[in-house]
């Protein structure tokens, strides 16, 4: 618990008591403010003089007021005691400077990022995000910030505070009398600007910045920053909510401890920057079979070849583009496998690939992923299918309800479906088809129209320099990056290949999965997820939800600055949703500003509204 | 809508290698086959009469990177020309006036 160092005192005279986020959920919990058994523990020895309570404010601020956890602490204090108790409720209004505990709020904060050395706080962590940002557009384009530098927060956009943990225990160590009774409010004093944190960040990360102006506004990055520094100034405690709150509550003290935090930020940004810049130069493509824990497997069939890694005791089982590489998937899996099973189908050497490489490929699925189950001792698993994987993924669904727990279907394809009522395939999505149906037709062309793609792949088309005009840099989030860039070739490394890969389009485009096949089976019942990227070009994202909507629930997110390869790119935004899907199911909540959740039906509420 | 979302609709091809008579005198050579080719590539419909020289294979065609290297495959059937070997020039193809001056050039390499 890292508050824990702060409690202290005898419990004959006076004592510190911290509140853990535990603690104060069930304290918050219970009508009558009593009973809270650590609470009880504590204080059933005290038999006089001070009490003092500390409680972090993001632990309850989504729930009361600092007056409404005051009063709730004060009930729960004089029934533990059997008495009324001297009772002071401390509140720290900001996060402890960088040597305090640096996971105390990692439950609040949703899921880390486990690649990113950050071994510090409240602070490295958001300078760790901000520079996330930075290599980002970087990986997408490493001339983007020549041509459009980021832009600095402005002058009066706020500052970054912090606790001194010392000033605290100094604090908590002064007399009865230093500090009012009742509910005070500790917050930081400013530690630098944001505008500043941001200009440390880009030097370290070896980036150009300029100021916005009225003939160049703020670019497209530097708005992402924006948003990311407010959303993890409140998510980390590092701004002035909490103290801005308790200036407009009568009955909450507030006070400043004295002294100046004692963390040279400037080193500190440095410090988390350098190993990030020194990851970012020696990128490379990651393979899925690096993933800690990696297993190959055969299920009893002696046929079905499939991977895990993790070990939990829910399993999640990706469903992949067809020739594609599973290493797509390497980023989402490895934080997904720190909290469940993560299985995969993967290619047997005579059967080819096991997605659409088969006759009769959905049949031939369903019965591998039923093997799979049966090998890993499971009645059922979650499932998660990006691209081309939607269709087999709704397949399962329909043929095994039972044994699909929910269905999250990342950046879906129906190339080749058409319903009546849904709009029709990408331009992407009708060219590669043209393209396929071509090599099929004249094999003998595949060799020349692979060495084509290789050629337009590596000359960056469709996805080369941001457009002109494209004056505030939004373009570069609808790149690939350049580890991604290696794997669209792959289905165009040979002739064979190139055949190999326009078979299995032509079999995707003509797998059909009606609406009313994948409401059928218990389907209704089927917690579904659909994530698209807001830049996603490959695939029509507007027939996606047209054709998933109309069966049952349906929980509809949207990567803002997101491309087709989200799974890759933005893993670490993904990941703790899919996390909240596979526990909360529909009920799920973004927990990032990039991230929003579409209305269940946008069209209703307009009208609506127009009414 | 795709005109080619079955699998019959490229499938007026001639043999591999069997090179077709540029058109009638007067007209623009190769212009009236090359016109047939896009029409079963492009994702609108096309109409022949009003595909010209001019004519951009990327604005007025509505041709992307991808959809180019089908048509030049199925040019290369077509006109008997390999054009796989000249993937720069290609690449750089502006408009359907450019396209028939590769395949001319291309054409009169080979005779």
């Amino acid at each position: 618990m890292s508050l824990d160092r702060f409690a202290s005192g005898s419990l004959d005279d006076a004592a510190t008591v911290v509140l853990d986020d535990c603690t104060v959920r069930r304290l918050l919990s219970l009508h009558e403010g009593c009973h809270v058994p650590p609470l009880r523990a504590r204080l059933q020895g005290l038999r006089g003089g001070r009490v003092r309570v500390l409680v972090d404010y993001r632990t309850f601020s989504a729930f009361c007021s600092i007056g409404s956890l005051a009063q709730h602490v004060r009930e729960a204090v004089d029934d533990a005691a059997g008495r009324a108790v001297d009772l002071q409720v401390l509140v720290l209004g900001n996060a402890l400077d960088a040597d305090a505990d640096a996971d105390a709020h990692a439950g609040a904060a949703g899921a880390r990022d486990a690649a990113r050395p950050v071994a510090g706080g409240a602070f490295d962590r958001l300078v760790a995000a901000i520079a996330g940002l930075v290599f980002e557009a970087r990986r997408r384009d490493e001339s983007h910030f020549e041509r459009v530098a980021l832009t600095l927060p402005d002058e009066d956009d706020g500052a970054i505070h912090l606790l001194d943990a010392g000033a605290v225990a100094q604090c908590l160590a002064a007399p009865a009398g230093t500090l009012p009774a009742g509910a005070t409010l500790l917050y930081g004093r400013p530690l630098c600007s944001r505008r500043e944190l941001v200009r440390a960040i880009a030097e370290a990360a070896g980036v150009p910045v300029r100021t916005a102006t009225g003939a160049l506004p703020m670019d497209a990055v530097g708005e992402l920053v924006r948003l990311e520094l407010q959303q993890a100034c409140e998510r980390e405690g590092l701004g002035r909510e909490a103290e801005l709150v308790a200036r407009t509550d009568s009955g909450v003290a507030l006070h400043a401890p004295a002294g100046a935090v004692a963390i040279d930020w400037h080193a500190r940004v440095q410090a988390v920057v350098a190993p990030l810049r020194a990851l970012h130069a020696a990128q490379q493509a990651p393979r899925f079979d690096a993933l800690p824990g990696f297993e190959r497997l055969v299920a009893r069939d002696g046929q079905t070849r499939y991977t895990r890694c993790g070990d939990g005791a829910q399993a999640l089982l990706l469903v992949n583009a067809f020739g594609l590489t599973m290493d797509v998937w390497h980023e989402l899996a490895r934080r997904m496998a720190t909290s469940v099973r993560v299985l995969a189908l993967y290619a047997d050497p005579a059967a080819g690939d096991p997605y659409y490489g088969a006759e009769e490929a959905p049949a031939r699925f369903v019965q591998a992923v039923r093997a799979v189950l049966a090998a890993e001792g499971l009645a059922s698993c979650h499932v998660a299918s990006w691209c081309g994987g939607s269709k087999l993924a709704l397949e399962l669904a329909r043929c095994l309800p039972g044994a699909v727990s929910s269905l999250a279907l990342l950046a879906p394809s129906f190339a080749g479906d058409r319903e009546p009522d849904a709009e029709g395939d990408s331009t992407f999505e009708t060219s590669l088809a043209t393209m396929c149906q071509v090599v099929s037709r004249m094999p003998a062309s595949a060799a020349g129209m692979a060495r084509s793609m290789q050629a337009m792949l590596a000359k960056g088309a469709p996805s080369g320099p941001a457009a002109e005009g494209d004056q505030d840099g939004a373009a570069v989030f609808s790149l690939h990056d350049r580890v991604t860039t290696p794997w669209l070739h792959a289905p165009f490394e040979s002739a064979e290949r190139m055949l190999g890969y326009s078979r299995q389009l032509l079999a995707f485009r003509a797998h059909r999965v009606a609406q009313e096949e994948a409401s059928e089976g218990g389907g209704r019942a089927l917690p579904r997820m659909l994530v698209t990227g807001e830049l996603d070009a490959t695939t029509n994202n507007r027939r996606a939800r047209a054709l998933l909507c109309g069966s049952g629930a349906l929980a509809h997110f949207e990567l803002q600055r997101a491309g087709h390869y989200f799974i890759h790119q933005n893993a670490a935004l993904v990941a703790p949703l899919l996390l909240d899907f596979l526990h909360h199911g529909t009920k799920a909540e973004p927990r990032h500003p990039r991230i929003r959740r579409v209305p269940e039906a946008p069209e209703m509420l307009l009208v609506s509204g127009e009414l | 809508m795709s005109m080619l979302d079955t699998a019959t609709d490229v499938a007026l091809l001639p043999p591999m290698g069997e090179a077709v008579s540029p058109d009638s005198p007067g007209a623009v050579p190769f212009l009236a086959p090359f016109v047939e080719l896009v029409g079963q590539i492009a994702p609108i419909d096309i109409d022949p009469a009003e595909v010209t020289r001019e004519s951009t294979l990327a604005g007025d065609l509505m041709l992307d990177s991808i959809s180019l290297i089908s048509l030049m495959a199925l040019t290369e059937a077509h006109f008997g020309v390999a054009l796989s070997e000249h993937s720069e020039a290609v690449a750089n193809l502006r408009t359907v006036g450019d396209a028939l001056d590769l395949l001319a050039r291309l054409g009169a390499a080979r005779a």
